[in-house]
């Protein structure tokens, strides 16, 4: 039987994933996100920047699909893109593959949400910054300062990756550091501004003041669950749906899908408290391999996570996307550590050894 | 300013045959994303949810877009699978012309072309057709002879898909099909045949299997009020006499009102509505009436018959003032009011599709490009002035003669039924015209 190739494995998960929840599903945020999109008047009640990144869209393709389509894909190209640096290519296409489609992922990535949207320009930022032509680069810190604005607090998730992947070259690595933390810093001004000038309403979304109990909720660990893990509707209400152009019904493929997804939804895979568990064993077993990317992305996604405790108010399972995305991605990347420690590559031979070396015992 | 178009045109030229191929492909989403529908794609998709095919469409395409619905609800998998298909085809049809950079340029050129895209990007059994027909053609073309067999069963469908398809199909397989190159000309010709023959077995047969209600298609009414409406004036007794027996719901100025009719369009107002002038027939005798007037008065009148259908031929053609319905079809649901409900679809035009869809509408009306008539002229004259290959002679012969098998059918005039015409003229001038040039380079 012929192997398959990697473009051919990922066009097949490409393919499972968009029959999976074409054209998307679309919950009360996405409604309101796309009504202010369409009539370009934005509340602050959602995130903005999303809205306008929505109505961008809407110029070439009109519903959630276009939104749909980006954030899966750009998960999985990224994925692969980065897995690529320590895995073979096979493996790599294989793992983006199964990345992309992990019921908890696949949950998330089928909701036209920010923090679907986030986790996706987030990586194309780490992609980006990390090419080596100066475009790619500019691109990347485009998609990095849009991750920023999506979500309140993004910025915390873009410090790790900038301290690896800022494209300048600093003799030190704390000078290294510092300059990332000046460019978060600057990225979080920005994305404050940014969503400030696109709000045209005075409506912001509030904070509750409980926040352990709020964080708690968010991780699982509260006996009392208030988000839902999974959410498989096309759109809120037929009635809804009927207004904004946007009804669809799910296919016997989808159903049989979202079946198994709502099934996992039972399990621990759907505890974000499992991912914080594993990303802290991995963030402290990382540290001490030294491995730059995996650790980056790992601290990223705790940042991201612990963020959330100033500003989650209403706790759902979408907010810890990116905990579950840079657990399983950091995993990926440090799996060739886990199984063998890299030898120390060999010295070079000395070209003018100070002796000759010992002939070996039979020739003597 | 000139470094940039030089540096923009060293990039275009670096991009593959699977690029460019992609990049059409992404504009053709772009424009009909997630594809068009009519009040017949519709019923065509319930008849596909409830299983039950009626022949009044082909059955196979309400089959195969049952099929398509299980994978993802909807009209998108049908959308782009005709889209798919007729690039794939137009790639390799071109290539027996262009090096395949410029065979992908082309295909995408004819998909994009304004006249063929506004009926590619609705889900209409005309799109399908002649997406399997440029599939098919391109898989006959190709070197393999499993390619080439694949080639057959996609033309089989193509006739699967239409119910005048075959008639597209058979100068394609003439022509075109070789089982072995270097045979002679007896045994080509049998083998042609043979193939022929499995064709008409097969279409028919698929058919008459994924039937499961039957609705009785026939040009009677239409003739019947058309030959009334062209013929001479007669008297009321006179048509009395010959309509004896059918389901007539008028008993006087049945000259006056089959012209209201005819003046109005719409074949289904002879039988529907205030101005109707039969009810459905009920009883044998009722129909085998119908078949004597029909008979008595085509026969008694075939100047009548002649007159009448060449001025819906000319309608076709687009001859008349006025343009053939449909030109530009964009869509979503016909019926958005109660057709959501119907199949829990809708979707909206994006900016994108809506400026496009306004620039191909003002081509429809203010060229000639959208005219039926002028690729009917341009494939008697180019074709007797370039036609030297069979693959160009089996295009213009398949579009020519598809669009005279509506001569007799008597259906009301639509853009959408000139489509295989303009598609089939379009690609057959264009590798007559590219092969002469090359000839004359060399």
């Amino acid at each position: 039987m012929k192997r398959w190739t990697p473009n051919t494995i990922l066009l097949t998960a490409w393919l499972v994933f968009v029959c999976a929840a074409y054209p998307g599903y679309v919950d009360e945020y996405g409604v309101n996100m796309l009504a202010d999109a369409r009539s370009a008047w934005y509340s602050g009640a959602q995130s903005p920047t999303m809205t306008s990144l929505w109505s961008v869209m809407e110029w070439f393709i009109a519903g959630p699909s276009g939104m749909f389509l980006l954030q899966g894909t750009a998960l999985l190209l990224c994925a692969y893109h980065l897995m690529r640096g320590a895995l073979s290519d096979r493996a790599s296409a294989y793992l983006a593959g199964a990345l992309l489609l992990l019921p908890p992922v696949l949950a998330t990535s089928s909701i036209i949400c920010p923090d679907a949207q986030f986790v996706a320009f987030l990586l194309l930022g780490l992609v980006g910054l990390r090419a080596k032509n100066r475009p790619a680069q500019i691109a990347g810190g485009i998609a990095l300062l849009v991750a920023g604005c999506v979500r309140p607090l993004g910025a915390a998730a873009a410090f790790p990756l900038l301290a690896i992947a800022l494209p300048i070259r600093l003799s030190t690595r704390w000078r290294q550091i510092g300059a990332a933390l000046i460019a978060t810093v600057t990225l979080a001004f920005i994305s404050v501004g940014v969503n400030k000038a696109l709000v045209d309403g005075d409506e912001h979304s509030k904070v509750r003041t409980d926040r352990g109990m709020a964080f708690a909720q968010t991780l699982g660990t509260s006996p009392v669950r208030t988000w839902r893990p999974t959410y498989t509707r096309f759109v809120i209400s037929k009635d809804v749906g009927k207004q904004l152009h946007v009804v669809a019904k799910h296919s016997r493929v989808q159903s049989a899908i979202e079946k198994i997804v709502r099934a996992s939804g039972k399990t621990p895979l759907f505890y974000p408290l499992v991912y914080f568990i594993l990303e802290v064993a991995l963030f402290g077993f990382l540290a001490i391999r030294r491995d730059p990317l995996p650790f980056a992305i790992a601290a990223s996604g705790m940042a991201h996570e612990l963020a959330l405790y100033w500003v989650d108010g209403a706790p759902r399972f979408e907010h810890s996307n990116w905990l579950i995305i840079s657990t399983l991605l950091a995993a990926a990347l440090s799996w060739r550590r886990f199984r063998r420690p890299e030898p120390s590559p060999a010295a070079p031979p000395d070209p003018l050894p100070l002796a000759e070396s010992p002939a070996p015992a039979s020739a003597a | 300013m000139g470094q940039l178009f030089e540096r923009v045109k060293v990039w275009v030229a670096a991009r593959s045959p699977r690029q460019i191929l992609l990049f059409g492909f992404a504009l053709f989403v772009l424009y009909g994303f997630p594809g068009y529908m009519s009040n017949d794609s519709v019923n065509q998709l319930l008849e596909a949810r409830a299983l039950t095919f009626s022949d009044g469409h082909p059955p196979f395409m309400a089959a195969e877009w049952s099929l398509l619905d299980r994978i993802i609800a909807g009209p998108v998998l049908m959308f782009l699978l005709q889209g798919g298909l007729f690039l794939v085809g137009a790639r390799m049809i071109f290539e027996r012309a262009f090096c395949p950079r410029g065979a992908a340029w082309a295909a995408i050129g004819t998909l994009l072309f304004p006249p063929i895209l506004s009926v590619m990007a609705v889900i209409w059994k005309d799109a399908q057709m002649a997406a399997y027909l440029v599939a098919g053609t391109g898989y006959l073309l190709q070197p393999r002879l499993r390619a080439r067999i694949f080639g057959l069963v996609l033309l089989i469908i193509a006739a699967l898909v239409r119910h005048n398809g075959l008639v597209a199909v058979f100068p394609i397989i003439l022509l075109v099909f070789e089982l072995r190159s270097g045979m002679r000309l007896a045994r080509r010709l049998a083998v042609v045949g043979g193939a022929a023959v499995v064709l008409v077995g097969l279409t028919f047969g698929v058919s008459r299997v994924l039937t499961t209600s039957h609705v009785q298609l026939t040009p009677m009414w239409s003739d019947i009020v058309g030959v009334i409406a062209f013929g001479d004036t007669r008297s009321d007794d006179d048509l009395r006499e010959v309509l004896r027996g059918t389901p007539l719901v008028i008993d006087h100025g049945f000259q006056p009102q089959a012209r209201i009719l005819y003046a109005l369009r719409g074949a289904y107002r002879i039988t529907q509505g205030d101005e109707r002038m039969f009810r459905l027939a009920e009883t044998p005798e009722e129909s085998a009436a119908l078949s004597r007037a029909w008979k008595d008065l085509v026969l008694g009148d075939p100047g009548a018959y002649l007159a009448y259908h060449w001025n819906d031929f000319q309608d076709l053609l687009g001859m008349n003032p006025e343009h053939p319905p449909g030109i530009m079809w964009n869509w979503f649901l016909e019926d958005s009011g109660n057709q959501v409900d119907m199949i829990d679809h809708d979707a909206t035009w994006s900016r994108f599709q809506w400026r496009v869809s306004v620039v191909v509408y003002w081509i429809g009306v203010h060229t000639p490009l959208f005219s039926p008539w002028f690729y009917a002229l341009l494939a008697v004259v180019v074709g007797l002035a370039l036609c030297r290959a069979r693959l160009p002679a089996a295009l213009l012969l398949s579009g020519v003669l598809y669009e005279f098998s509506f001569f007799p059918a008597g259906a009301n005039p639509d853009y959408r039924y000139s489509h295989w015409l303009i598609t089939s003229v379009s690609i057959a001038v264009v590798l007559m015209v590219k092969q002469r040039l090359t000839r004359r380079r060399e």
